[in-house]
């Protein structure tokens, strides 16, 4: 008896002190002393000792989730499983883990066994454990938690007071200079008004500007010819593709996955950015361009002809896809993740994501909060939504359908035809034979054998001539054994070749009858078998060798029908073997096997086979995979499914005489893609044990000389000349068709990887993050931290609705806070918060939360118009100072945190190589479009317009630290390293610059070198050269030029203006 | 000291700059670069003192087989055929009876251990080769697999190990990339086995395609001028620095940023004739050609060791295009492979002791998984991640020793099981950096190499 059931019979023995017992933990009773104190001399300093450093709740690091430090807990358990079960040696992972079975616990050293044995027979006491106490799950104080200043209203602040009144010039300023004040820094002068162009020129475009608009700035002396500048800029076209790509980066914006293996590239992609390019550029409301992004098809179109609330979803259709082969729901889980992440830290600055395995370690997200918003994703799914009318996409379709049809109605002809055209010739076997019999002894005889001087007097056809003269070589020998005869006989030397030997004659004839015979037995015009052949045209009935082979099965010719006599037979053999290519997609059934004699009619699935040796298993009418029936797109009822190759054996039961059944080609391996299409089948029938390997491939005599590689096999090609008449004519027919589907069909719509609507359903809690284990429903609904307690229930559809309107609440303190904060930050280099995606405890305070709110707040009041926060921003006296150091500021703040100077920034990649190519005059401005190649050395479109891969990034992007398009990116690193310099000095993208802007520059002033100098640096810089500058490359132009160089000295001196750090770095 | 001199001191080693420094929020390195003006890559401190500096990873993608080349099974001779219950693991695909492996095995050196006759050369180092026999990974998959060897994760979102090297620990020749990966052609998932992912852009691996030849011009993007002689071009420099210097002198005459672009040129130009030096493989002697033997993967070999000799951090040596040990259909194919790498492998070891880099040098061995002891298609073999062998070598590893082991069939590992997090934790530890510390702050959290895994074997270490 084992200790279970002594368990089991104890309560029901004493069912009193079972009721006792129950409102506790059964399994660890009764408490005896004598257990108790064991466990207290031999179980808790053990524990104490080896195990509580990882777990237990004072743990620094919960490992695996285990806690062992009170009964439940250990009883409970953690990722793998209970840690102990009362009673039960086996089922207690502690036991096996001391073991090291399994896992191996304690880590550093295994215990005495001493130690372990104690364990084991605390186990088997009932494991007797005084310690009561919850399960310790962490708790968030959201009170406290909620106190951070990120979750705290939106306030409007008063203007703070200054004591330099005259130096603001709007509000921003007062934040700014009060806390500048407060320091005791001092704002440094304003910049110069060149500087001043070239800031906001880059800013908001991302060009250098003209040196006519430098010149146009510098005449304009009115109060508001800044403001002018700021206007002109934002109605360029090319401020959405500098402000777009900002934004591309938090949408971690990519066309591919980083996988190698099936993967889809979204070629399509780039309409997602180029809607982000026209949001910017119209200045789309913030709160419609985010809600555009997550709920787009839920909101609906804005006019007839809009597809935009369909592209803008590519924020998520473009997520990342991971490789699903193996632990595909680890797979799943972590696209989930992707999303949540860049979601939750794209728009609300909060890593929620870190709430996936354990509840947020600072910021008051549990676990749940985490489910909730997967679940909504859960409910959600990539889609590639039709940018045109249903009747489109039903139109092209229809065009896809007729072109597939009409080149099966090809294929399925041409296979027919060739059979039956190879078949009309068997009649003719004997003829062949003989013809090349006649060929070999003229070749044996040294007389000239020319195959079509033979065809023409023995009236057969060359092209199979020659087929049987390579089917009929001694290498051939042994392939067909109704041959061996043949390969016998040896031409004699001086024979007249017209005259052919009599033995020669009967082989060829009794050949030629054996094809036909087998040909009558498969077409069931024949009933006779082949042991029975009875003329002696067939050769005699082996025991072992089949009684009936059926030519190849294949998904063009799914099925051979079967009947044959059986008479005597005590056995049956069915055997399926693959078809000389492999097993793969080798479904295959025996349909309506029937056994037919005086009894009448019996189902040979009534039957119970004596054995079965296959693949797989067999099922009786259903397929291999358990799935119904199904042969050349037709269901049947009635059958047994098999997987090449494969064996059934039964005891024939007495009275019948014959067999009937089709085998067929199971669609559930024929329509698995490119190996269902190559996969072929054997059927064969024996009523003894096979005497050969039955699974060997090539036995098919009729497959052999029939078949695609034999002697009458005729070419796709050649096949139009043998037919006549109205097969000819149809096969015309046909191939005009196939011609007329592909030439009339709609071209392919355009579509937008965008997202959709799924099933939707609550998600659970996977416990530490493991799908496999799942705990509470984590109901769709928001964020409690934002949306307090009772936040409500997503019930509509999968919840992305209620979730944009949520993040786009004006009372949503983050929302506004975090894209007020982008902008500023791509104006002045570093963010008022520094993390621009992590407002959270983790985060950077903000260095001027007054300010904050006062952007956020006038920011949503102004209809979340991101151009008009630009315009506040730029005209303040703060973002015109210079970027001229101080030292006594530098004293106090070093890193500028608090703005007493503009902060010099080196150009992003796009806006330097985009410069690059404007000031060498090649830049290509038209907007949108397809993606382009930027290692293409020819590629003059804007860098906004480059392929983003997640596979293989651009070389020339990742030099450059452009951010990997796998995650969401906040803010680029800004690395300095010798490669980019070899990319200045040495790359053909460069020295075709270099050699474009000399050109420009000889045309533009084609009088001296000074002209082009002054040029030159207006058009690079924006400003005169100093006199200095002027000296250095007038020498430079002047000087001899290496004869090894294959560039002019103007090349060169260009290369290294285009070079320098004035070109790349911002004042 | 000045900002000039500092750097320079750092690109010859002399510069210290602590882990603490280049640690910023959310992943910028400009704030701490800024304040400290050093580069990114400039050698630091480790956690403690190293064992190894350098790693050569010889990768032989497709995944080897363990019982055909480090892990005899006598058993497999016994119950040829046979699929115990034992044996009836779950791997990518469908797998009949157990297969006795073709190959024989032999004992090689002091320690015995034996080798199969697929490496004949490598047996003869065998005392200095530390065999783990109890390797583990997740997935029976190339593409998870591969990620999680170099990685540490399986999905395409982490940092390569090549990667979390350069930022802890820097690299000792600014004019060389310290993060080096040879492939004639590329491997399965390619560009993320050596990529940065939200590190820095300059600590990417540099991914060299030998697959025609070891081109000294080619090797590195744009390594080589070809529009002006080399005074043409040293001449344009100079005109480049005159203007860069006007420009700072400008700017109040000091800017770290504007400095340290000055000084990066400078080394660029240095960089073309260095890196194009230790690339040409011609400048070895006639001797040290023949020990390697021919074929891309003794070129490989060969660069790898130039690349160590002069001080890049970590070098990768691909086997080959795709991933070639992937012998699912007959397992007698590792004979061509082993026959490629066998020679020039050893030849390596015993070059590298030659010249006394082997204590400083780390040689990983081994594919992204194992592969099963039971048959597939007959004569092949399928991915197995219960079970595999690596070895290690050089760099503070105690040679002529095997470590852990699989079952009596080779399947699964079982005593002293070393998970691939367990082999990053050790690497790391050899090379002088806490696996547990070697962090970076990246969305609000601290991500490292070994996730929240790993176990140093300290069994292993000399």
């Amino acid at each position: 008896m084992n200790a279970r059931l002594t368990t089991l019979l104890a309560a029901m023995l004493f069912p009193s002190i079972h009721s006792l017992l129950s409102a506790q933990d059964t399994a660890t009773q009764p408490v005896d002393k004598a257990g108790l104190d064991f466990f207290e001399a031999k179980i808790r300093p053990v524990l104490i000792a080896h195990c509580y450093e990882c777990h237990s709740a004072e743990a620094k690091n919960v490992k695996g989730g285990l806690l062992l430090d009170s009964r439940e807990a250990a009883h409970k358990g953690g990722d793998s499983g209970p840690a102990v079960v009362p009673k039960d040696v086996d089922e207690s992972l502690l036991i096996g883990a001391l073991k090291y079975d399994g896992f191996e616990m304690p880590p550093k050293g295994k215990l005495p066994d001493a130690v372990i044995a104690d364990f084991v027979k605390w186990v088997e006491m009932g494991a007797p454990d005084p310690r009561d106490g919850e399960v310790t799950e962490s708790t968030i104080d959201f009170d406290q938690a909620g106190q951070h200043w990120a979750y705290q209203p939106i306030t409007s602040p008063e203007l703070p007071a200054v004591q330099r009144t005259d130096w603001p010039a709007n509000d921003i300023d007062h934040f700014t200079l009060a806390k500048m004040e407060e320091l005791k820094l001092q704002p440094v002068d304003k910049a110069g008004k060149r500087e001043l162009i070239r800031r906001a020129t880059f800013d908001l475009i991302g060009l250098p500007p003209t040196p006519e608009d430098v010149a146009a700035f510098l005449e304009d002396d009115s109060d508001d010819a800044f403001a002018k500048v700021i206007n002109r800029l934002l109605q360029s076209q090319h401020y959405g593709e500098r402000w777009g790509r900002y934004w591309l980066d938090v949408a971690r914006y990519s066309e591919d996955q980083a996988h190698t293996f099936s993967v889809t590239a979204n070629t399509n992609g780039f309409r997602y950015r180029d809607w982000v390019v026209a949001a910017f550029n119209n200045d789309m409301p913030y709160d419609k361009f985010v809600r555009m992004q997550i709920a787009g098809d839920l909101i609906g179109s804005e006019s007839e002809e809009s597809y935009d609330h369909l592209v803008a979803l590519g924020f998520f259709g473009l997520g990342a896809q991971y490789y699903k082969n193996s632990d595909a729901a680890k797979a799943a889980a972590d696209e989930l993740d992707d999303r949540v992440d860049t979601l939750t830290r794209g728009f609300l600055g909060l890593t929620v994501s870190c709430a996936r395995c354990h509840d947020h370690k600072f910021d008051p997200i549990p676990t749940q909060d985490y489910y909730s918003l997967a679940g909504i994703f859960r409910s959600s799914k990539l889609h590639n939504a039709p940018l045109c009318e249903a009747s489109e996409v039903e139109a092209y379709n229809a065009g896809q359908r007729r072109i597939k049809s009409t080149e099966e109605d090809i294929k399925k002809f041409l296979a027919e035809e060739k059979t039956t055209a190879a078949e009309t010739k068997v009649g003719e076997t004997a003829k062949y034979v003989e013809t090349v019999w006649r060929y070999q002894t003229a070749k044996a005889n040294g007389q000239p054998a020319k195959t079509a001087e033979l065809a023409k007097q023995a009236d057969v056809n060359e092209f199979l001539l020659k087929r049987w003269i390579n089917f009929l070589e001694a290498k051939n020998k042994g392939k067909v054994s109704a041959l061996d005869d043949w390969f016998d006989l040896k031409p004699e030397g001086g024979a007249v070749a017209d005259v052919v030997p009599a033995e020669v004659t009967t082989v060829a004839n009794e050949f030629q009858q054996y094809i036909q015979q087998l040909l009558d037995v498969r077409d069931g015009v024949s009933t006779t078998n082949l042991v029975d052949a009875g003329d002696g045209t067939a050769k005699p009935h082996r025991p072992g060798s089949p009684r009936f082979v059926s030519p190849l099965v294949t998904k063009v010719r799914p099925t051979a029908g079967i009947d044959i006599d059986i008479t005597g037979a005590k056995q049956l053999f069915l055997v399926v073997s693959e078809g000389g290519n492999g097993n793969s997609c080798d479904h295959s059934d025996w349909l309506a096997p029937t056994l037919i004699g005086d009894k009448g009619e019996l189902k040979l699935t009534e039957v119970t086979w004596k054995s079965l040796d296959g693949f797989g298993g067999g099922k009786i009418d259903r397929n291999y995979e358990g799935k119904p029936l199904k042969v050349g797109g037709k269901a049947y009822d009635n059958g047994i499914g098999v997987h090449a190759p494969c064996v059934i054996a039964y005891d024939l039961p007495e009275g019948y005489q014959r067999f009937r059944a089709t085998g067929g080609l199971d669609n559930s391996g024929s329509d698995q893609g490119g190996c269902g299409e190559q996969a072929s089948v054997q059927f064969s029938v024996y009523t003894e044990q096979p005497a050969e390997g039955p699974i060997s491939p090539g036995k098919d005599v009729l497959s052999i000389v029939l078949g695609k590689d034999g002697p009458f096999a005729i070419s796709d090609d050649d096949l139009e000349n043998f037919l006549t008449g109205d097969k000819r004519d149809q096969l015309i027919q046909l191939k005009a068709d196939f011609e007329d589907a592909k030439k009339t069909a709609p071209p392919m719509y355009a579509v937008a990887h965008s997202y959709a609507e799924a099933k939707a359903e609550d998600m659970r809690v996977f416990v530490r993050g493991n799908p496999a284990r799942q705990r509470e429903v984590a109901p769709r609904r928001f964020l409690r931290v934002l949306a307090g307690e009772d936040r409500a229930h997503y019930t509509e559809g999968s919840g992305r609705r209620d979730l944009a309107d949520a993040i786009t609440r004006p009372d949503n303190p983050l929302t506004a806070r975090v894209i007020v904060n982008r902008i500023w930050q791509h104006h002045f280099g570093r963010g008022i918060v520094g993390t621009p995606s992590n407002f959270g405890q983790q985060g950077e305070p903000p260095t001027h939360p007054a300010l904050l709110d006062y952007l956020a707040a006038r920011f949503i009041e102004s209809g979340w118009s991101i151009k008009s926060l630009h315009r506040d921003i730029m005209l303040s006296a703060t973002y015109q100072l210079s970027t001229a150091n101080h030292e006594a500021n530098a004293q106090i703040d070093a890193d500028n945190r608090f703005v007493w100077r503009m902060n010099r920034q080196r150009l992003d990649v796009e806006a330097w190589r985009d410069a690059l190519l404007d000031v060498s005059g090649k830049l290509d401005r038209s907007i949108g479009g397809p993606s382009t190649n930027l290692a293409d050395v020819n590629n003059v479109r804007r860098t906004v317009y480059a392929k983003v891969s997640r596979h293989e990034l651009d070389n020339l992007l990742r030099m450059f630290d452009f951010p990997d398009a796998n995650i969401t990116s906040s803010k680029r690193s800004e690395t300095t390293v010798p490669q980019q310099q070899l990319f200045v000095l040495n790359s053909p993208f460069m020295v075709e610059q270099a050699k474009a802007f000399a050109a420009r520059l000889h045309t533009e002033k084609p009088d001296s070198d000074e002209d082009r100098i002054q040029r030159a640096f207006a058009l690079a810089y924006g400003r005169p050269p100093m006199q200095r500058e002027l000296e250095i490359g007038l020498t430079y132009l002047n000087s001899e030029r290496d004869p090894d160089n294959k560039l002019t000295q103007w090349e060169s001196y260009a290369q290294a203006l285009l070079g320098g750090n004035e070109f790349m770095y911002l004042d | 000291m000045t900002r000039r001199e500092s750097l320079q001191r750092m690109g010859t080693g002399l510069g210290v700059l602590g882990l603490a420094g280049i640690l910023a929020q959310d992943g910028t390195l400009a704030s701490a670069a800024d304040a400290t003006g050093a580069s990114p890559l400039a050698p630091r401190a480790a956690h403690f003192a190293p064992r190894a500096k350098h790693i050569i990873h010889l990768f032989m993608n497709g995944g080897p087989s363990q019982v055909d080349t480090f892990d005899p099974k006598p058993a497999l001779t016994k119950y040829n055929g046979q699929r115990p219950p034992t044996a009836d693991l779950k791997t990518e695909r469908k797998t009949g009876g157990l297969m006795m492996s073709p190959f024989k095995f032999q004992k090689y050196g002091e320690s015995g251990i034996e080798v199969s006759d697929l490496f004949p050369h490598v047996g003869e180092c065998i005392d200095d080769i530390c065999v783990i026999r109890s390797m583990h990974t997740n997935i029976p998959n190339h593409e998870p697999s591969l990620l999680m060897m170099n990685s540490g994760e399986t999905q395409p979102t982490r940092p390569a190990m090549g990667s979390w090297l350069l930022y802890g620990l820097g690299t000792e020749n600014q004019n060389l990339p310290g993060f080096v990966v040879l492939c004639p052609g590329k491997p399965v998932v390619g560009p993320q086995l050596w990529s940065n992912s939200f590190l820095p852009g300059v600590f990417q691996g540099t991914h060299i395609n030998h697959a025609n030849s070891v081109d000294p011009k080619k090797v590195i993007q744009h390594i080589d001028n070809s529009y002006l002689s080399s005074t043409g071009q040293r001449r344009q420099l100079h005109l480049l620095k005159q203007m860069n210097e006007l420009h700072l002198e400008r700017r109040g005459g000091h800017d770290n940023r504007l400095e340290a672009r000055i000084e990066s040129l400078e080394m660029a130009f240095r960089m073309q004739t260095e890196a194009q030096t230790v690339f040409d493989l011609a400048k070895e002697t006639k001797e040290t050609r023949e020990a390697y033997g021919t074929g891309q993967f003794a070129n490989g070999c060969l660069a790898a060791r130039r690349l160590v000799e002069s001080g890049v951090r970590m070098v990768q040596v691909y086997y080959g295009n795709g991933q070639p040990w992937d012998d699912h259909g007959n397992i007698k194919d590792h004979a061509n492979k082993a026959k490629d790498v066998d020679q020039p492998i050893a030849a390596l070891i015993k070059d590298l002791k030659q010249r006394d880099l082997l204590k400083d040098t780390l040689i990983i061995w081994g594919g992204e998984f194992g592969r099963t002891p039971v048959a597939e298609n007959g004569n092949g073999r399928d991915h197995n991640h219960h079970g595999f062998s690596m070895w290690l070598a050089g760099g503070g590893i105690k040679g002529g020793m095997t470590y852990g082991s699989t079952d009596e069939f080779g399947f699964a590992a079982v005593e002293n099981k070393v998970h691939v997090h367990d082999l990053h934790a050790t690497i790391l530890h050899l090379m002088g950096l806490d696996h547990e510390k070697l962090t970076f702050r990246y969305s609000g959290r601290d991500f490292r190499l070994t996730d929240v895994h790993g176990r140093v074997v300290h069994e292993l270490f000399a």
